[in-house]
């Protein structure tokens, strides 16, 4: 049996509204299933919509249901990328099924939701601290906030997402407990100069070896940039069901290795050489290398502020291939930092698309889906069928229109 | 009947009888999410899995857990409401991507799908695809009613109960 509050009873005898009691009641049963004793405060929630959930019956059923309680948000609450945006001509066509207006977006509206529309809220929108207790949506997102923040979230499956913010409570289990926050397997990485793409190659060898297992990634110390471990993460919350990282002296719940671990000896140690990395790089590709490249996608989870600086930088007085789609995909503060710097225009004179979107549910749908695709994101690389490569060497593939 | 009898957790109530069908992993977006696309949501569609172009509709789903994206369960619970779901889940473990489906269906639709993990003995090793099965999803138990198809047959294997 679950054990609640008194203000947690209070929930459940609709003394806060109907929305919250609903809410709740979905929780605790959900607790109960899974054994869980008692419920946690969230801080902050995540709604992982990636726009596919427009034709889900059952969920605009409950949405209708809570506003038709009157449902709001109770928390910092903010949400995932729609596709495109249909009023940015620098977005690409939008694919028929997700035309015409978002449903949801109304919806998202009347509940209070943060409309930032960004896989990175982190980064945009809704900014966790270290210690806080949220009940986030978004594989990529719940790696991050976990690791680099030390924030404290579980993967929550969508729904939970949307009823944690509206109760106000999650489940107290997995990673809000400080037991279940230590690292279990040690990787060693003894290849040196790690570029933007070997961590994207390290978060995808990562996420297979460890499942749902908590790495410590020792040799990384001082060359790790903020992007990077977004790609990072990212692709190991897709391999795997990766939630949380340590990196000793990086993370901040990691001073050193011994920390990390908790004290315990590692359950297993893995060594990552150049050639691992290299090995996974071809992994990634679904595909031969050669021939024509239709879509390039960058920006999976959303590109930061200085990824997209480093694109306008190579793209500079070229022209994309006519043949070619150049997608770059990042929030609206970025998109609105670069109009105002003039990146935004070297970007678009190139012939490039820079946007607020989300490469894999365009990928996903027609008439996208059965076009050759290269990235540099191991995310979207596991989820589509894509090339990998390099940052740069997806802009030489867009610029000659052949990978 | 107690040789037929598997005992485990109950995670969401309710009771069901259906015919057994035994999986490896499902990751449910996979499987659903092009079939909700295009508006026609009946068979599993993961090319990926063994049971890719075969429908769930009215069967005990007996497997070890589920896989994938955080939106399985709501793809799930879209199976569930519009009548191609399983009847009840048997796994052996559950976790809140698989149990979100049954709950939401219940808090929001009224519809119970019951669903039961650690059995003892071992669901996978006892259960076939096509025995008929009775699931209490709010006592945790499984009762074996047929192997099959054959209806009390002689030939049935007693299951062990430690």
């Amino acid at each position: 049996m679950i054990h609640l509050t008194v203000e947690e009873e209070e929930i459940l005898a609709g003394k806060k509204g109907e929305a919250p009691k609903l809410a709740l009641e979905a929780i605790v049963q959900m607790g109960e299933g899974l054994g869980v004793e008692r419920l946690i405060r969230s801080e902050g929630s995540h709604l992982g919509n990636v726009d596919l959930l427009r034709n889900c019956s059952g969920y605009r059923g409950i949405l209708g249901k809570f506003l038709h309680l009157g449902a709001r948000v109770q928390i910092p609450t903010s949400v995932n990328p729609y596709p495109a945006d249909p009023k940015d001509p620098q977005s690409p066509p939008i694919p028929p099924v997700f035309q015409g207006p978002n449903p949801l977006a109304e919806d998202y509206r009347r509940l209070g939701v943060i409309p930032n529309w960004t896989c990175t809220p982190y980064f945009y929108g809704n900014i966790p601290r270290f210690g806080q207790h949220l009940s986030w949506e978004e594989s990529s997102a719940v790696v991050y906030v976990n690791s680099v923040i030390g924030a404290r979230a579980n993967r929550e499956p969508i729904l939970m997402d949307l009823v944690s913010a509206i109760a106000g409570r999650t489940l107290h289990m997995g990673l809000h407990l400080d037991e279940n926050r230590k690292g279990q397997i040690l990787f060693r990485v003894r290849a040196e100069n790690l570029e933007a793409e070997d961590f994207a190659a390290l978060g995808f060898y990562l996420g297979k070896v460890c499942g749902s297992r908590i790495p410590v990634i020792d040799g990384l110390k001082g060359r790790v940039s903020t992007a990077a471990l977004n790609q990072m993460g990212a692709a190991a919350a897709s391999t795997g069901a990766v939630a949380m990282y340590h990196i000793p002296g990086v993370t901040p719940e990691a001073p050193t290795i011994e920390e990390a671990l908790g004290g315990r000896k590692p359950v297993e140690t893995v060594e990552v050489d150049r050639r691992i990395l290299e090995e996974t790089k071809r992994e990634m590709c679904k595909g031969e290398r050669g021939g024509a490249v239709e879509i390039v996608g960058l920006g999976c989870p959303h590109y930061t502020w200085e990824e997209v600086s480093e694109v306008a930088k190579l793209l500079e007085g070229k022209k994309v291939h006519p043949e070619v789609e150049l997608w770059i995909c990042t929030h609206q503060g970025v998109i609105e930092w670069a109009r105002q710097l003039g990146i935004a225009r070297v970007i678009r004179e190139a012939g490039g698309r820079l946007f607020s979107g989300c490469l894999y549910c365009l990928h996903s749908v027609e008439p996208y889906s059965g076009m050759k695709l290269m990235s540099d994101s191991g995310k979207l690389c596991y989820y589509r069928p894509a090339i990998f490569g390099s940052r740069r060497e997806c802009l030489e593939a867009a610029l000659r229109g052949r990978i | 009947m107690a040789h037929g009898v598997l005992r485990g957790r109950g995670c969401s109530g309710g009771i069901a009888t259906g015919e057994a069908l035994v999986s490896s992993p499902i990751n449910f977006f996979a499987s659903y999410m092009p079939g909700i696309l295009r508006g026609e949501l009946s068979v599993l569609e993961d090319r990926r899995h063994e049971l890719c172009g075969k429908s769930l509709k009215g069967k005990v789903l007996v497997f070890p857990f589920s896989i994938g994206s955080l939106a399985g369960g709501v793809s799930l619970l879209e199976a569930i409401l519009r009548g191609v779901g399983p009847k009840a889940i048997i796994a052996t473990r559950i976790d809140g991507v698989l149990l979100s489906a049954p709950v939401f269906a219940r808090v929001f639709f009224g519809i119970e799908v019951p669903v039961v993990d650690q059995l003892t003995p071992d669901p996978l090793k006892t259960i076939r695809t096509g025995d008929l099965l009775k699931v209490d999803g709010d006592r945790g138990i499984v009762e074996r009613i047929s192997v099959d198809g054959h209806r009390n047959s002689p030939s049935i294997e007693p299951l062990r109960v430690p």
